[in-house]
């Protein structure tokens, strides 16, 4: 533990810490527990405002209908994989090509990375990468979602600035000297002491395949290979549909449309629960990666 | 050194961009421009697998293609019933391909920008998209040819409904779709109704029949203060204020006219009513019911849901989708509801309501990847069928199911209509009600279709809407303006895309201030001013020649008959 | 502090081109090795479709396909710039980003810092996870939970200024109202997934240095400034960078589900303004041509604020 003596300086400053994050805490937390009040409150309680911080006709019919749903599960099964299997890509390609781009004696280092960060800006824009995709035989596989998100500019970019300045260049140099190659180095030292950065990229990665359904939607055309969120947006948006359909008298389905509305109104807070749950469970494990003092330790070592 | 070296990398990398999409894109533009009326597919040997007349349509087992927008209250297709019955009598198999309905025009132009063409598209295309693949380009079939061969039961609708054939001709006077086609005592648009119960404890006596009484019983209403937040009007949104809905019923009553939007002036001539006197002195009107606080103060951010909720709450008296309430809400436990009919006023002594359309909306594509368009377009016949086909298995199919099975006239004089769970299937209703198990698995109420019928549901909210409207609503309808089977071309589709986005905006924003009093009705003027300075008369000029030319072809239309 | 082991000039090979060029090569295969997977994803998935640019200086018509629609030149821009509305939604769209720049960036960092001095690892652990949890929220359901806590008569904000005395006031529909709510919610639904990356750079500093800087007598708060926020700049100029970079970009959905006819004069941004156009039209061409607009605009600030931060002596981007 910590040899730091605390003064009574310090003991006001952790309090009026404690203080301000509990307040932090609170102002998040009430909004996500009116959250989980209403996903098991009747939905017309909800809307009038009656529903705040616990239950009000107590109903758990959202997740009922949420499990019914056979396409959920098939959603879920979906999701998990692209989720586990794309991170995997993404880590695997992102990470290395960081690192080299973190090493200064590398040839073209600054011209690499400006030819990526171009990409960010400046696209061809969802035809030419259909009809690109269409092309290489990946419209509708498993592989496309995994493959067509490998690399994302951002994250390589936090990737590079995080060995850049966090590893510690003499270690590297004393494997070196040790005659270690780079490839070595890399996944003996580098990795390891990188475990921070590994598990936010898991985080930003894993979470942006969790979440993510409209490449799903522009490249798959079977319902078994949908993602989770690509089903749950069907059934949320479809309230929000067409109000131009008032204007243009085709009213007929006007009045079935509002009797659909109650399925999307009945789902929608237990959709989040049910979609966003695993990764609150799963985040503190993660979480263990980013405590202090990680490398406590190597330098000695 | 360095330098050059990326700018060597670079264009490398940029010429195998241009060298690559120059290889890959000739697949999505199959032949150059061969662009001029829609060419009819040739169909030399698939006609040996078809059967002009009678079932099956094919003589051996076809499988199409088939695009269409997915909802969550459907099953999937392939269980449906309506669907797995067509395939058994027609010897086509569909080989689905759902698309989210919330993002099904993202979705579909897509595809077709990306040229892969699904056999059949079951779902609507834009008019400008249609335009683009179907005339310009040959993607989507002519069926004009199609249609007089081998669609006998589409004609019979067609005959019926000469607004429908003006909405399926095209620019170049072809047809390029199977629509969908409604006549029923369910549709009316633009309802208003009255709780009966409330205009009881309020102290009003009869329906009012002007203006000024229909003022009087709103605050009357609020006079009464049934409960807090108590709002005597409260349409679902707030556009029902300005364009539709409540709108559509209480305009006609300050004028001689009943479109919005676009309609015809006293000569004859397109004009944007939304700068009238008329419409002035609508909005007027409502300004003044706003600001005495008759209407919801926040009808122009309350969703949807929250807006039925508080209408279940009994905490509004005139609405506009009372289909939403239950007995249960009212004390009686009986729907003590009415449509009201429409108003007269100073300004008019005719009660009128601009009329429901009968549909016409494409509901039936077929591309050019489709290798049998006689048995696509039989397929698509199938659902306008005049006679049974089997048993209780004609045109009202893909809406109301298979007569016998789940549904039947409760009367001889087939007034009346009742629906039921077919036998056998509880466990597959689960909790559902009849009518949501009924577009659950037996009728998708989709696709090619002729919903004409004119009854009563024996139970449900739609036998009170049908009842009502029978007799409040049906009487006054006065033909409607045809804005929906207006044709454009890509020029004056632009025009419209750059005056009119921003016109209509503006439109929106001041109509709303106006009502709720952040402008004051003085500066309408400025307003008309306004409108008129960002281009409404060239964007008015379109519509005219778009007019023009529908009236000229209906007439030839006519005239060949 | 990176002692290159082979060159002690200092900026690498200048003169003596081919040969180095060469040398360098092969010293350092295996790092272009672990680059290949990455460039060749970037040749495919985007320069690959770059040719699609064009479609903002064509008039994109499907069945011609990219190559076979006609051109047109700069006549969207034109379009663009000539709408009544241009200058409201350039003001609109930068208002609401700078906003959130301005007011956003700096509370996932002071997030992280005083996270970082909590010694009670399960507190922590709970902040951490609850203050992330915001970012997984539906924007539907955000939307929806605002409009009903921001509402006239059912919501806590006029329920708690009536009981202080003041009127009730709508504020989804106050033009003056939008940008707040935007931004500051948007705040609420980020800080916590936003702090995420400054933790973790944080824990990889060494508690020895504290513990040396104590006994020097630094404070509490100089111990912070000088170490925690020191070991992070990096990580918060690339940031900045990168945000600086999507300035022009406000998303859809949000601005969508949140605009009314009452507030459009200040909530109708790019994004949406590009929708209602292609309700009217579906016009690929148009919204490619604003979006290329956007991007521009975006690169050079990037452009400028990646060079300001290398004349600082700062990190950069390149």
């Amino acid at each position: 533990m910590s040899v730091i003596k605390e003064s009574p300086g310090d003991r006001v400053f952790n309090l009026l810490n404690l203080f301000v994050l509990t307040i932090v805490l609170v102002i998040v937390l009430f909004p996500l527990i009116h959250i989980v009040a209403a996903s098991v409150s009747d939905p017309d309680y909800v809307s009038t405002g009656k529903v705040l911080l616990f239950p009000r006709g107590f109903n758990i019919e959202g997740y009922k209908k949420v499990f019914q749903y056979k396409d959920i599960m098939i959603g879920y099964r979906n999701t998990i994989f692209y989720t586990i299997v794309g991170t995997l890509v993404n880590l695997a390609v992102t990470l290395p090509a960081a690192y080299a781009l973190s090493k200064k004696r590398l040839m073209g280092r600054n011209g690499l990375m400006f030819f990526m960060a171009f990409t960010m800006y400046f696209s061809g824009g969802m035809i030419p990468t259909y009809i690109l995709i269409r092309d290489l035989n990946l419209l509708n596989t498993y592989a496309v979602l995994v493959v067509s998100g490998a690399v994302n500019t951002t994250n390589l970019i936090i990737c590079r600035t995080f060995f850049t300045s966090s590893i510690p260049s003499e270690l590297e140099e004393a494997a070196m000297i040790d005659g270690c190659s780079t490839t070595r180095t890399f996944l003996t030292i580098v990795l390891p002491l990188s475990k921070a950065l590994l598990g936010v990229m898991v985080l930003y990665y894993g979470i942006g395949h969790w979440n993510s359904y409209f490449n799903a939607l522009i490249y798959l055309t079977d319902r078994s290979k949908v993602p989770l969120q690509l089903v749950l947006r069907e059934i949320l948006i479809e309230q929000e549909m067409a109000s131009q359909m008032l204007e243009s008298g085709a009213a007929v389905s006007d009045d079935l449309r509002k009797m659909q509305m109650k399925l999307a109104s009945l789902i929608k807070y237990s959709a989040i629960v049910v979609s966003s749950l695993p990764v609150l469970i799963v985040y503190p494990f993660l979480q263990k990666y980013f405590e202090k003092g990680v490398m406590l330790g190597s330098l000695k070592g | 050194m360095r330098k050059k070296i990326i700018a060597v990398l670079l264009i490398m990398v940029l010429s195998v961009s241009a060298f690559g999409g120059c290889g890959k894109s000739n697949d999505a533009t199959s032949e150059p421009g061969n662009k001029g009326k829609g060419k009819q597919a040739p169909q030399k040997e698939a006609a040996q697998n078809f059967n002009k007349t009678g079932y099956p349509i094919v003589k051996e087992k076809t499988t199409f293609t088939a695009m269409h927008p997915h909802s969550p209250s459907k099953a999937a297709f392939d269980e449906m019933i309506y669907y797995q019955k067509l395939e058994k009598l027609s010897g086509i198999h569909m080989d689905w391909q759902p698309v989210p309905a919330s993002d099904w025009e993202t979705k579909v132009n897509l595809t077709l920008a990306g040229g892969d063409l699904p056999d059949i598209i079951l779902g609507g295309l834009t008019n400008d998209a249609l335009y683009d693949y179907g005339i310009k380009g040959d993607f989507i079939v002519n069926i004009t040819d199609g249609i007089q061969k081998y669609m006998p039961n589409l004609q019979h609708w067609m005959k019926e409904y000469p607004d429908v054939v003006q909405s399926m001709t095209q620019l170049d006077g072809s047809m390029y779709f199977a629509p969908y086609i409604y006549d029923t005592a369910q549709a009316a648009a633009d309802t208003v109704y009255v709780r009966k119960d409330m205009m009881k404890k309020a102290g009003v006596e009869k329906m009012p029949a002007t203006v000024d009484e229909f003022h009087d019983m709103l605050k009357k209403f609020k006079d009464a203060n049934f409960t807090p937040d108590f709002s005597p009007l409260m349409p679902t949104k707030g556009v029902e204020l300005t364009t539709a809905g409540f709108a559509g019923w209480a305009y006609p009553a300050f004028g001689d006219l009943v479109d919005l939007g676009w309609g015809l002036d006293s000569d004859g001539k397109v004009e944007y009513t939304y700068i009238n006197d008329q419409y002035k002195q609508y909005i007027e009107f409502v300004s003044k019911l706003y600001a005495e606080g008759l209407i919801e103060p926040e009808i122009f951010t309350m969703d949807e849901p929250t807006n039925i909720a508080k209408m279940r709450e009994n905490k509004s008296a005139v609405m506009t989708f009372a289909t939403q309430l239950n007995p249960e809400n009212f004390e009686s436990g009986e729907l003590e509801v009415e449509m009201m009919p429409p108003l007269t006023s100073e300004y008019t002594s005719k009660q009128k309501i601009r009329s429901v359309s009968h549909g016409g909306s494409g509901s039936g594509y077929i591309t050019k990847s489709c290798k049998n368009v006689e048995a696509a377009l039989r397929w698509f016949d199938m659902g306008y069928a005049v006679d049974d086909m089997e048993p209780g298995l004609n045109h009202l199919s893909s809406w109301l199911g298979i007569r016998g099975y789940n549904w039947d006239y409760g009367d001889d004089k087939k007034e009346t209509i009742k629906y039921w769970n077919p036998e056998g299937m509880a466990d597959k209703v689960g909790n559902m009600t009849v009518d949501e198990f009924r577009v659950y698995y037996i009728a998708p109420n989709e696709g090619p279709r002729a919903a004409v019928a004119w009854f009563v549901p024996e139970s449900g909210p739609l036998k009170m809407k049908s009842e009502q409207s029978i007799k409040n609503y049906f009487p006054y309808t006065v033909d409607r303006f045809p804005d929906s089977a207006l044709k454009f071309t890509d020029e004056e589709n632009e025009t419209i895309a750059n005056q009119f986005t921003d016109i209509d905006t503006y439109f929106k924003q001041q109509v709303s201030k106006f009502i709720v009093g952040d402008e004051p009705m003085s500066k309408w003027d400025d307003y008309v001013k306004q409108i008129k300075k960002m281009g409404i008369d060239e964007v008015v000029k379109v519509y005219q020649a778009s007019y023009d030319r529908l009236q000229k072809d209906s007439r030839a239309a006519g005239s060949s008959k | 502090m990176n002692i290159s082991l082979s060159e002690n000039k200092k900026h690498g090979n200048t003169g003596k081109s081919r040969k180095h060029f060469f040398i360098r090569l092969s010293r350092d295969y295996e790092l272009y090795l672990f680059l290949l997977p990455a460039i060749l994803y970037y040749i495919i998935f985007a320069y690959g479709p770059m040719y699609g640019v064009q479609i903002a200086f064509k008039d994109f018509n499907g069945s011609q396909g990219i190559w076979g629609s006609s051109w047109v030149g700069l006549k969207h821009f034109k379009n663009f710039f000539q709408s009544y509305y241009f200058w409201p939604l350039i003001r609109n769209t930068l208002t609401v980003s700078i906003y959130t720049l301005v007011a956003g960036f700096p509370v996932p960092i002071i997030l992280a810092l005083m996270l970082n001095e909590v010694k009670n690892e399960k507190f922590k652990s709970l902040v951490q996870t609850v203050t992330y949890a915001p970012h997984f929220i539906s924007i539907v359901v955000l939307v929806g939970i605002i409009t009903i806590v921001m509402s006239p008569n059912y919501g806590i904000v006029n329920l708690g200024l009536q009981a202080l005395g003041f009127e009730k006031h709508n504020f989804m529909t106050d033009p003056k109202a939008f940008r707040h709510i935007y931004v500051l919610s948007g705040i609420w639904q980020s800080t916590g997934w936003n702090s995420i990356i400054y933790i973790a750079a944080l824990s990889s500093v060494d508690p020895a240095i504290h513990e040396s800087a104590v006994i020097d007598g630094a404070s509490r708060l100089q111990r912070i400034w000088h170490i925690n926020v020191k070991s992070i700049v990096p990580t918060m100029v690339i940031l900045l960078i990168l945000n600086a970079g999507s300035i022009m970009n406000v998303g859809f959905e949000k601005v969508f589900l949140m605009q009314n006819d009452l507030n459009s004069t200040t909530s109708d941004v790019i994004s949406t303004y590009i929708y209602r156009r292609g309700m009217v039209k579906a016009d690929y061409s148009f919204s490619t041509a604003v979006g290329l607009f956007n991007n521009v605009v975006n690169f050079i600030l990037l452009m400028l604020v990646n060079t300001v931060s290398r004349k600082l002596g700062e990190t950069s981007l390149f």
